[in-house]
This record gives structure tokens, sequence and C-alpha cells, in this order.
């Protein structure tokens, strides 16, 4: 992002990636807009979606290609999912015009950009101690990813927080279930030849590609959050399919499966006090494989949070086999 | 500038009009039926073209395959939701295609 001071340089408006991100942020006000005052709820959540996709290129061009893929599968992908699927549940669509709301929102929301924009001219150079410190920490981190680094080791205990909102909500979503202890109702069988080829297709490369995501996220951009979001997207297809999944009924299973992750980062998180050292941190030594093991498990206990959200919801009744 | 820098950006160009046209189609023409071929083209042509233009300036062989596997991916991917849409379309319509949601919402 160009420095303030750069914008009364005429040369640099010659600059074409300055007006690539012009036009993607333009896009996103406008898109934002659109979702917020469709009046159909389903043009607005396909404008949501539309919105989400933009804004993890934005995070792209900001450098950030670990938010970018997190924006992509959780805030397009999965959310997308869940509102359609809210949409569909609602039987009146139309959305009631409010007023005050909207209007104190829009006044705070501009309130605060005003600040931002205040603060970012006033802005000196960005510190550099906290990259400095990163950097010469990076040796005892276990992983060459910063960013993993960050999340799982020097601030792990931020990230073990997230998991447990994670998973607290997780278990809200299945108390809310209608009927918390019967069987999933019978899935619609869709039955349809070419849909039931893709599916079987595509699923595996699904699961092949969040694996390599959680393993990248080692050295590269990815982790446990993003695996864990492509590992509920298949699950996600495969029930939108009209496939069965095992573990979508209330068992001990389900349970067991949802807190993995939460109960591994908290044994992972108390084993450096047996060990002498503060509480979420590692022996440098141990810190790369204590790293990945947790992680493995994090993107399977997300995945399946994540995918539990969505099977949460009622079974579609009316408009039956997803569309059909 | 190498006669392939200018392949490229003939590619790319060529892809980029297929999507402007595809796009174009989606808004302009009357019923599901119709968007949906004009959406296929973007799809198919489109985006091959963009890959294959980008081609040539990747770093590696691997990089090369990932490009081509996600043009494989939305290939499946759209081919099969053209088809349900349309069947879904198809199905909902009846005999009577005037019938038919022209706002083409409720497939999911």
């Amino acid at each position: 992002m160009p420095n303030l001071t750069q914008w009364l340089d005429l040369s640099s408006w010659l600059d074409l990636s300055l007006w690539l991100d012009a036009l993607l942020t333009l896009a996103l006000v406008v898109t934002a807009a659109a979702a917020l005052h469709s009046r159909d709820l389903f043009r607005a959540v396909v404008v949501f979606i539309a919105f989400g996709l933009l804004l993890s290129v934005v995070w792209v061009r900001l450098h950030a290609p670990d938010l970018a893929l997190a924006e992509a599968a959780i805030g397009a992908g999965l959310a997308g999912a869940l509102l359609l699927d809210a949409v569909s549940q609602m039987r009146d669509p139309e959305r009631a015009p409010e007023r005050a709301l909207p209007v104190a929102a829009g006044g705070l929301c501009f309130g605060f950009m005003a600040l931002l924009i205040t603060a970012l001219w006033h802005s000196t150079e960005p510190s550099p101690r906290l990259a400095n410190a990163l950097e010469n920490a990076m040796g005892l981190s276990g992983v060459s990813h910063e960013v993993t680094a960050v999340l799982l080791n020097f601030r792990g205990y931020d990230t073990f927080l997230e998991i447990s909102v994670l998973a607290v909500t997780a278990f809200i979503g299945l108390a809310l279930k209608p009927d918390a202890h019967a069987s999933p109702p019978p899935l619609h069988q869709l039955s349809d030849p070419v849909l039931n080829a893709l599916v079987v297709w595509l699923v595996p490369v699904m699961l092949m590609v969040a694996t390599y995501i959680f393993w990248a996220g080692s050295k590269q951009p990815g982790g446990a959050f993003q695996a864990g979001a492509v590992l509920a997207a298949s699950g996600v297809l495969l029930r939108l399919s009209g496939f069965g999944l095992p573990l979508e009924g209330p068992g001990p299973g389900l349970r067991i499966a949802l807190s993995t992750g939460f109960l591994a980062f908290l044994l992972a998180g108390l084993s450096g006090p047996l060990l002498g050292l503060p509480l979420f941190s590692y022996r440098p030594e141990s810190a790369g494989a204590t790293i990945m093991a947790v992680e493995a498990l994090l993107a399977l206990s997300i995945g399946i949070t994540l995918l539990s959200l969505f099977s949460a919801a009622p079974p579609t009744a009316n408009n039956g086999s997803a569309g059909r | 500038m190498s006669w392939i820098v200018l392949l490229q950006i003939m590619l790319l160009l060529a892809g980029t009009v297929f999507f402007i046209v595809g796009t174009v189609g989606l808004l302009r023409l009357p019923d599901t039926f119709t968007r949906l071929h004009a959406l296929t083209k973007v799809d198919n042509l489109g985006l091959g073209l963009i890959i294959l233009g980008l081609m040539p300036g990747v770093s590696g062989v691997a990089v090369g395959l990932k490009l081509v596997l996600i043009w494989l991916l939305t290939l499946g991917a759209s081919t099969t939701v053209a088809y349900l849409v349309a069947n879904a379309s198809y199905l909902r319509a009846g005999p009577d295609r005037q019938a038919e949601a022209a706002e083409g919402r409720g497939e999911r």
C-alpha cells in the first residue's frame, strides 16, 4: 500500500497497481452497500459471497495470503452456504424495513472510518520492534512460517481462546438443534448420476487439498483453520448432495470430535508449566512436532465444528431435494 | 517484446473478452437456459485461455500443473452445476417454458 505522502506525487498515479487497488476498494464498498440494502435476502446473500471473494483478493494485495485463504474458505464459502441455507428456511424472505438501527450503525462506521483515516494521515513509520523480535525468535518456534509461529507458539494463548469460542459455538449449535436426541431425518436422496460422479471425484481432491494446506502451514501460508474450512466444505458438499455422514448424529462420536482440538491444544499448553516453562510455550527442540500434532487435531475439530454448525440447521422441509 | 509475451497478451485478452461476453449474456439473456449457455462459455474458454496465457510465465512445472488443476476443477464443477440448474429449472417449469423462474433463484 502506498504511503499517504506518495498520493501527492503525480507520477505514482500512473502506477497500474494503484488503480487495481482503487477498483478493488470501490467494488468492496459497492458490494457491501448492495448486500446491506438489497430487499431480497437471497440477492443480499449472493452479493455478500461476492463481497467475501473480493475481500480475499484485497488480503492478497495486502500480502496477507493466510487471511485471504481463511476469508475465501470461511467468509465467502462456508458462511455463504450457511446463509443460503438460512434464507431457504425462511418462510418470508422479504426484509422488514428498519431505519433507526442502520442509521446508527452507519454513523458509527463512518465515525470509525474518519478516525482511521486521521490515524493513517498522522502515522509515522511502523515500529519495527515486533517484526524484529519475531525474526529473532523464529529459531525457537519450531516452524518456519511466521504466521504459524505467532498463532500456535508465541501467541498460542490467543488462538486457544479462539478455539474455545468455536467449540462453545458448536455445542450451542447442537443444543439448539430442534430435536437434539433424535437421529437426523433421512436425507433427500438426489440419486442424480451427474452430481454423484462429480462428488465422488471431488471429495478426495478436497481432502487432499485440506491435508496439503495443513501441512504447508509450517513453512508457507496455510494451517489448521484453512484446512479445517476445506474439510468442512467437503462435508457440506457431501451433505447437500444427499450423502449421509457418519458424524452427523448427536452421539458421543461427534462430541469427542468437536472437543478433540480444544483438548489437544489445552494439553499442549499445560505441558509448558509441567516442564518448567510458561503457559503455552514449548521447548524449541520439540516445538515443531507439538505444533504439527496440535494443528492436525485442530484442523479435524475445526472442520467438524463448521460442518456441525451447517448440519445443525433444520432440514429443508418444503422445497426438498436441495432445489429440485 | 518477445513473441511469447505477445502471445500471452493475446491469450489473456481473448480470455477477458469471453468473460465480458459471458457476463453480458448473463445480464441480458431472457431465461435460465440461455444464460447458462452464456456462462459455460466463460468457464470453458475464458478461464482456459487465461490459464493458457499465464502458462509461459509460471516459475515451475508444479505451479503450471496447479493452474491446469484449477481449470479442470472449474470445468467439472461448472458443467455439473450448469446441468443441475438447467435440470431443476426444466423440472420446475414443466412444459411451459415461459413460466420458469426468470430470476434463477431457488436452485442451491
